[in-house]
């Protein structure tokens, strides 16, 4: 296991740009992103612009080719000002990325180009509410008619449905309750339209909407389904690898951003005469909020580089990732609150805002329970 | 000289306050959170149970509660609700420096009507550059023939807008000997409401800022005498803080039941980490009956007036108030995803948790002053 990452000058004048933006094209309007749900287009226009979508993916389809460590900087630079902003980004890069791995020579001419230059919006629809994620569980059926396969069934939780021209579903192709028989499809809106049958309504990322879907004899050829019928589960498993990276990234955007703001909170805030910064109490939160972060930060950009590397088990230090960070988030955010007294509870500062955004990637790409069993089963090798 | 178990008549009693918050509440709470709504009709009911009254002697027409049962009836009200567990909570903050520095003329001027539930009631303490160092507070009280004119600017008050009358604390001289307590009429001439805060929980109870210009208070309300207002809220927070835990307490308890509902009836889609979960609820259970005793024990400590009292509130503020908050960001974790949405009312739980941790003396503050028990000033 080499341990060993190191960034190159273009991957940090990436980070240092998308630094400068965020700050000065997305922080005067995340307060308004959460309050009113609504995502504005300017913002994925900036995106677009700085090729933003396209950095993981090879020249031939007009990306950047830095690897998946570059879009976990910028990931993580957006998710510092606005975890809406960077959701937004890393959507269709898991999309890309597996149909780069999983799909057709056609699927990568028709689908790529697009996702890359930001044009494409996409989602994957994995969760049911009923079943959740679970390979062995899933229930939304596709029937083989012709050359073509039929839909039906029920998603829930979907982010970003009601927007995107095209989704990655999952869907049972027989009928015998074991984990190989699931595919995944490739859907675009505008050949068979799926239904939005609710809006979700939810503590935080709130500009994301996450739908519950209906495919009702949703038709679509058979040069859509992605991989071989029954391929599904090990692409699913790696939508969940390549989104626990990138969940980890705007998790470690949102710790370091509640940390630098409370970090200047309490250098300027006075209380018994002397900056609270310099009460040991405080500063003993601070370095512990500090050393999470770091620590975090390590161990992404670890599995990151591995999975550059083509090494798998970067997608397991990924999942480690995924779990130390959201944790870290969670308890930085709130301690961010902490430190900022009654105003941190206030909308007038983003800290409570980013306390409810960090709850979620706790919660999402198989909670940190389901993570810490799978981390196991690597442990003990079951 | 610890109490370990309820009497019959207090577990009746606790019993009709949840049937009553549950009555209340539960089809209004989503709104109420949502909406930000005072509901004066739910506010109506509680008075009319006496909820509003709890610590008003009974000969001025309350229910003369010991601090003991006002916890218990809190309790009960924040497993359902954290917002009108702090209408009942704030309620009892504005009436108590009154109560313990007020002279016989004010007490029945206003507790009676403080009882039945006319008069709401609020406290006017923290300002913008006062809030952990009370003693810093600038808004001043200038002494004038017959009255006091008191200018300046109160922050994060609850009740801003609804209360008829706050307990103020305001300058009249230098230093910590320089505070002095005051009634404050809602209607007095000068008092502004000013700026209404957005919240990320407890919307349901109102938070803005009071303004002061050239306001003008009578003699006949000023509580005790000038500078005595340290120690009237020093004796407000004695009493508050154990029952700031008992809303801690209950917030925990009213979330671990629905999570462990929430977990018997979904055995079968939780069966991956069922046994993560078991640990879990387990860890809850331990910390929130750790909680519930330490509150407990306070609030008989202080209702025989034992030495110890300060030290046991700050503790009991302090732990209960954790544990509320790792409780509800645990319980969201059992719910998974679903738990994320406002389908369940754990995120709304979570969201309002994080105020206990802050107010009624953060729990930094909390462990200074533990500190300082402990070691000796
Ligand atoms: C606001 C919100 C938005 C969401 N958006 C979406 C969305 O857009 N699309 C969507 O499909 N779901 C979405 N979800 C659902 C979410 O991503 C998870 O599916 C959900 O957290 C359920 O997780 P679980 O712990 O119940 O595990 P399950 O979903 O039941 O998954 C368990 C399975 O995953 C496998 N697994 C666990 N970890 C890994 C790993 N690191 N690598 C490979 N396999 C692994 C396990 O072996 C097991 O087979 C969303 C959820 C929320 C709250
Ligand atoms: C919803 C809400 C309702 C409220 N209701 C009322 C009300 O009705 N009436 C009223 O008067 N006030 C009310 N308050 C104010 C509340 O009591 C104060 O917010 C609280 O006392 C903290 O003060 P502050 O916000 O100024 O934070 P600060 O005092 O600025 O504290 C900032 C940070 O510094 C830390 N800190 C400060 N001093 C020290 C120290 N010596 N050692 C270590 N750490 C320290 C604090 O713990 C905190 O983490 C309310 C607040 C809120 C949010």
């Amino acid at each position: 296991m080499s341990g060993d990452y190191s960034l190159t000058d273009e991957q940090k004048m990436v980070r240092d740009t998308v630094r400068r933006m965020a700050q000065e094209k997305i922080a005067p309007l995340a307060a308004e992103i959460d309050d009113t749900g609504v995502f504005p287009s300017v913002i994925r226009e900036q995106f677009k612009e700085l090729g933003l979508f396209g950095l993981a993916f090879p020249e031939a389809y007009g990306g950047s080719e830095m690897g998946i460590l570059s879009s976990a900087l910028v990931l993580e630079e957006i998710g510092r000002i606005c975890s809406s902003s960077a959701i937004i980004c890393a959507a269709p890069i898991t999309t890309g990325l597996l149909i780069l791995e999983y799909g057709s020579d056609q699927q990568k001419k028709s689908f790529i180009p697009g996702i890359v230059s930001g044009n494409t919006t996409t989602a994957v629809a994995l969760f049911e509410t009923d079943a959740g994620s679970d390979p062995e569980r899933i229930a939304t059926y596709a029937e083989k008619a012709g050359d073509r396969y039929v839909i039906n069934g029920k998603k829930g939780l979907v982010d970003l449905a009601d927007e995107a021209g095209l989704i990655i579903v999952f869907a049972r192709t027989k009928n015998s309750g074991k984990p190989q028989d699931i595919s995944a499809f490739i859907i675009e809106k505008d050949l068979t339209p799926w239904s939005i049958e609710r809006t979700v309504e939810k503590m935080g990322t709130t500009a994301i909407h996450a739908c519950e879907l209906v495919f009702e004899g949703c038709a679509i050829p058979q040069k859509n389904r992605m991989g071989e019928e029954g391929g599904g589960q090990i692409i699913a498993a790696r939508a969940r690898g390549l989104n626990c990276i990138l969940a980890a990234a705007r998790g470690l955007g949102i710790a370091q951003g509640a940390l630098d703001y409370a970090l200047n909170y309490t250098k300027e805030r006075v209380q018994f005469g002397r900056p609270i910064s310099s009460f040991q109490g405080i500063q003993f939160m601070l370095a512990d909020m500090a050393a999470l972060v770091e620590t975090g930060r390590y161990l992404l950009y670890k599995a990151c580089a591995e999975v550059d590397r083509g090494q798998a088990e970067g997608y397991y230090f990924g999942a480690m990732a995924k779990c130390f960070i959201s944790d870290a988030a969670m308890k930085v955010a709130t301690d961010a609150i902490q430190l900022l007294g009654g105003y941190g509870y206030m909308k007038d500062h983003p800290v409570e805002r980013m306390m409810r955004d960090a709850k979620l990637i706790q919660l999402v790409e198989g909670t940190n329970y389901t993570q810490h069993i799978f981390l196991a089963e690597g442990l003990l090798g079951l | 000289m610890s109490q370990f178990s309820l009497t019959d008549e207090q577990k009746e009693f606790a019993g009709k306050v949840l049937d009553l918050a549950r009555r209340e509440l539960l089809p209004m709470s989503y709104d109420i959170d949502k909406k930000g709504l005072y509901p004066w009709d739910i506010v109506k009911k509680f008075s009319e149970f006496g909820l509003m009254g709890l610590a008003v002697p009974k000969e001025y027409g309350g229910m003369g509660c010991a601090l003991f049962d006002v916890c218990l009836a809190v309790e009960q009200v924040a497993s359902v609700d954290v917002s009108a567990a702090m209408w009942v909570g704030v309620n009892i903050g504005g009436l108590l420096p009154l109560l313990n520095g007020g002279n016989e003329e004010q007490k029945r001027q206003y507790l009676p009507k403080i009882a039945t539930g006319e008069y709401i009631t609020g406290v006017a303490f923290t300002e913008p550059e006062a809030g952990s160092d009370l003693h810093s507070l600038r808004t001043s009280a200038a002494r004038r023939s017959d009255h006091y004119v008191i200018n300046g600017r109160k922050c994060f008050i609850s009740n801003a807008g609804i209360a008829k009358v706050y307990s103020l604390l305001a300058r009249t001289g230098k230093g910590k000997g320089g505070i002095t307590g005051f009634i404050l009429d809602a209607d007095a001439p000068g008092l502004s409401v000013g700026k209404m805060e957005r919240k990320m929980g407890v919307r349901g109870s109102h938070t803005g800022d009071l303004i002061f210009e050239d306001c003008k208070i009578p003699f006949e309300k000023r509580l005790g005498d000038e500078g005595e207002g340290t120690g009237l809220a020093m004796g407000m927070l004695n009493f508050t803080r154990p029952l700031i835990g008992a809303q801690a307490v209950g917030l925990a308890a009213g979330v671990f039941e629905y999570t462990l509902e929430y977990a018997r009836e979904n055995k079968t889609r939780l069966a991956p980490c069922f046994e993560i979960i078991k640990y879990k609820l387990a860890d809850m259970a331990i910390r929130i009956e750790g909680a519930r005793q330490l509150v407990y024990q306070t609030a008989f400590l202080a209702d025989s007036g034992h030495s110890d009292t300060g030290k046991f509130s700050s503790m009991a503020k302090c732990f209960a108030t954790d544990t509320a908050m790792d409780v509800c960001i645990e319980a969201v974790s059992v719910f998974g995803p679903r738990g994320y949405t406002s389908d369940y009312s754990v995120e709304r739980f979570m969201r309002d948790a994080k105020i206990l941790q802050i107010y009624e003396g953060t729990n930094q503050i909390q462990r200074v002053t533990i500190a300082k028990a402990l070691l000796g000033r």
